[in-house]
């Protein structure tokens, strides 16, 4: 059976920093490490104690990763970008920046959250994309519910910086 | 031997001439259109001339622009490469006129293979096989004469093309009801419904002959090229020699090529092609007027630098070697590397190549047309390098050709690398089992399903290579620390 991958969750999602970088793809969970990037834009990576190596070029939105013998193209999603809520508002606003839906809420209203903590996970020109908070602060609002769609530019949350006591 | 030779081509085959243009120390002038303006073969001549034209491809084919550029900067030789204007009779006609001389055979003789009915009539005046058909005009004994050339036969419109109105008929009933489904079919697609029945070869392999001619009548051949690995009707893999052929019928092939082109009086280099059914039956196609893409594999095997020899031959008027002296070494295969998606049907694709690293653990020749930076449209053919390899026996090269397949790196733009990968890393094909169908009989060559872990795995070399994903993986609070997303 050929694999689908447009039918996974295929993020690269940091889980855990010490005492070793783990990150999540799907269901599986590694432990990583990079060793080094060489000449020619080949980068070597430890993944559960196996060495790796490939060379990547980003192309834009696109990036391209040849390992093990093959090309592997992925569509590569600003981290900074979806870590921090893309187009972020200084009033905290959250507003996407494409019309889209929600996989899932990650907060509720009033928690208290650091920058980068995951806030929503969304949907969008079949890319899913977690939004992170760009802020230490509260949730204020969460604007959408799980499989709700939304429009470009639609509210979907608002962090508010702590109130200074 | 020439003053100056202009190269009226472009991609690997201008750059491949050049080489020897250039080793050869002798002066040389490029042809581009503006899209091309970078492009390796525009930089390694010692002269160039922009060609404008509608299309990209357009201006390649003007030959008015070209013979002016000849003119201007008093060349006295020209090399038409492959493709574009290289089969073109008049071209040819109108270069020598000029007084320069054209690196290929006479007009004359172009004009004369290049007619399928008269090269058919050439070949079989010279003894050598061509596909027996009949036509199927409506009378009562036709088809009964059909019947004798013998089962299996493809009954065809004389007007058609593209398989339309193609029946194949296995036995003397079949043929009856193909006869009158390809009578109707033929005058409802084609307003034609003249049709013939031919010879149908099963599992076909495709054979050609490499030759050299003097023009007076002298030929030598180089050996045969097998050309069987073929999508959409091209090829992608060849090699030299064939694969597993017997010796008799070896000889058979080499010997009609040499046959053909001595009764046309054939001048430098030209291939002969055959289709060689399973029972060792062989029938003459065509003839190609120039140089083939597929050279490099007989240039591996005899040694012979089959540019060199053109240009020698266009000079001097006569072969620079006998048939003796042409020997024979090992085994080489060529691969193809095309700008395509194979698993869409081998649908072209566009893009910047962004990175483009050569094998580096066996030795293999690549002709390349293309290198970093270049901007691949859709304005001309696909094909942007070739990677020939040579060993001593077809096992050895074709694992270095998987080697080298697999170390070449590409990015930017798909290819057809890990395809070709495959293919020459297959049992069928090491065992040599090659026909024309090769690719249609091995889908799963071509539509690989994707190892899950692997893709994983390249998707923690793309994060962990990013300088952003990791300024949010190793800087923000944990846990949850970020998230970048990385999808096919």
């Amino acid at each position: 059976m050929p694999t689908d991958p447009e039918s996974k969750n295929t993020q690269v999602e940091v889980v855990a920093r010490r005492p070793e970088l783990r990150v999540r793809l799907d269901v599986r969970e590694y432990t990583v490490e990079l060793i080094g990037e060489g000449p020619e834009d080949t980068v070597a990576v430890l993944i559960d104690g196996d060495v790796h190596s490939g060379s990547r070029f980003v192309d834009r939105d696109r990036i391209w990763v040849r390992t093990g013998g093959r090309t592997f193209v992925f569509d590569r999603v600003n981290p900074i970008a979806a870590a921090t809520g893309g187009k972020g508002s200084a009033k905290g606003e959250i507003v996407s920046d494409m019309p889209g839906t929600v996989v899932a809420v990650h907060v509720k209203e009033g928690d208290h959250v650091a920058t980068g903590d995951a806030l929503l996970t969304i949907e969008s020109m079949k890319l899913q994309i977690t939004i992170g908070a760009e802020r230490d602060g509260v949730v204020a609002r969460i604007a959408v519910e799980p499989n709700a769609t939304f429009d470009r530019g639609a509210l979907l949350a608002i962090v508010r910086p702590e109130e200074s006591s | 031997m020439f003053r100056k030779v202009l190269v009226a081509n472009r991609g690997e085959i201008a750059v491949r001439v050049l080489r020897t243009l250039k080793r050869l120390g002798i002066p040389s002038v490029a042809v581009f259109h503006f899209v091309d303006r970078a492009a390796p073969h525009v930089e390694m001549a010692d002269e160039r001339v922009e060609l404008t034209g509608a299309v990209p491809s357009a201006a390649y084919l003007d030959s008015a622009q070209i013979l002016e550029a000849c003119r201007q900067l008093n060349v006295d030789a020209l090399h038409p490469g492959y493709g574009f204007l290289s089969e073109n009779a008049d071209f040819a006609e109108t270069v020598t006129r000029a007084g320069i001389r054209f690196i290929g055979p006479d007009a004359a003789v172009m004009r004369l293979l290049g007619d399928k009915i008269r090269s058919r009539e050439l070949a079989k005046k010279a003894g050598i096989p061509v596909s027996p058909s009949v036509e199927l005009t409506g009378l009562a004994d036709e088809v009964a004469t059909a019947a004798k050339l013998g089962f299996p036969l493809l009954v065809k419109a004389s007007a058609g093309g593209g398989g339309k109105g193609m029946k194949i008929a296995r036995d003397l009933p079949e043929l009856e009801s193909a006869v009158t489904l390809a009578r109707s079919e033929a005058a409802r697609y084609f307003g034609d419904a003249r049709i013939y029945a031919e010879r149908l070869l099963l599992r076909p392999r495709h054979i050609e002959v490499q030759i050299l001619g003097d023009g007076q009548g002298n030929v030598v051949h180089l050996g045969e090229r097998e050309c069987s690995i073929q999508r959409r009707y091209q090829k992608i893999i060849e090699e030299s020699p064939a694969s597993a052929i017997d010796p008799k019928i070896r000889t058979a092939i080499l010997d009609s090529a040499v046959a053909l082109t001595r009764e046309a009086k054939y001048g430098n280099a030209g291939t002969v092609e055959f289709i060689l059914g399973e029972d060792g039956t062989f029938f003459f196609l065509e003839v190609n007027a120039r140089l083939q893409v597929e050279h490099p594999v007989t240039e591996l095997v005899t040694g012979i630098e089959l540019v060199e020899a053109q240009l020698r031959i266009a000079a001097e008027k006569k072969l620079p070697f006998t048939q003796e002296q042409i020997t024979f070494s090992g085994h080489a295969i060529e691969m193809r590397v095309c700008a395509e998606e194979p698993e869409r049907g081998f649908r072209p694709a566009v893009g910047r190549i962004g990175l483009l690293r050569l094998p580096r653990t066996v030795d293999a020749r690549m002709d390349s047309g293309v290198r970093e930076g270049t901007t691949v449209t859709s304005a001309f053919d696909s094909l942007l390098l070739k990677l020939i390899v040579h060993a001593e026996t077809r096992g050895e090269a074709a694992l270095k050709a998987q080697t080298a397949l697999q170390e070449l790196t590409l990015l930017g733009v798909s290819t057809n690398i890990d395809a070709l990968a495959r293919i020459v890393g297959s049992k069928p094909f090491r065992a040599g089992d090659l026909h024309t169908g090769f690719l249609e009989e091995h889908p799963t060559l071509i539509e690989t399903p994707v190892d899950p872990k692997a893709e994983e795995h390249a998707r923690i070399i793309a994060a962990l290579g990013d300088p952003d994903f990791r300024r949010i993986a190793f800087a923000t609070p944990e846990p949850h620390a970020s998230i970048g997303a990385f999808r096919n």
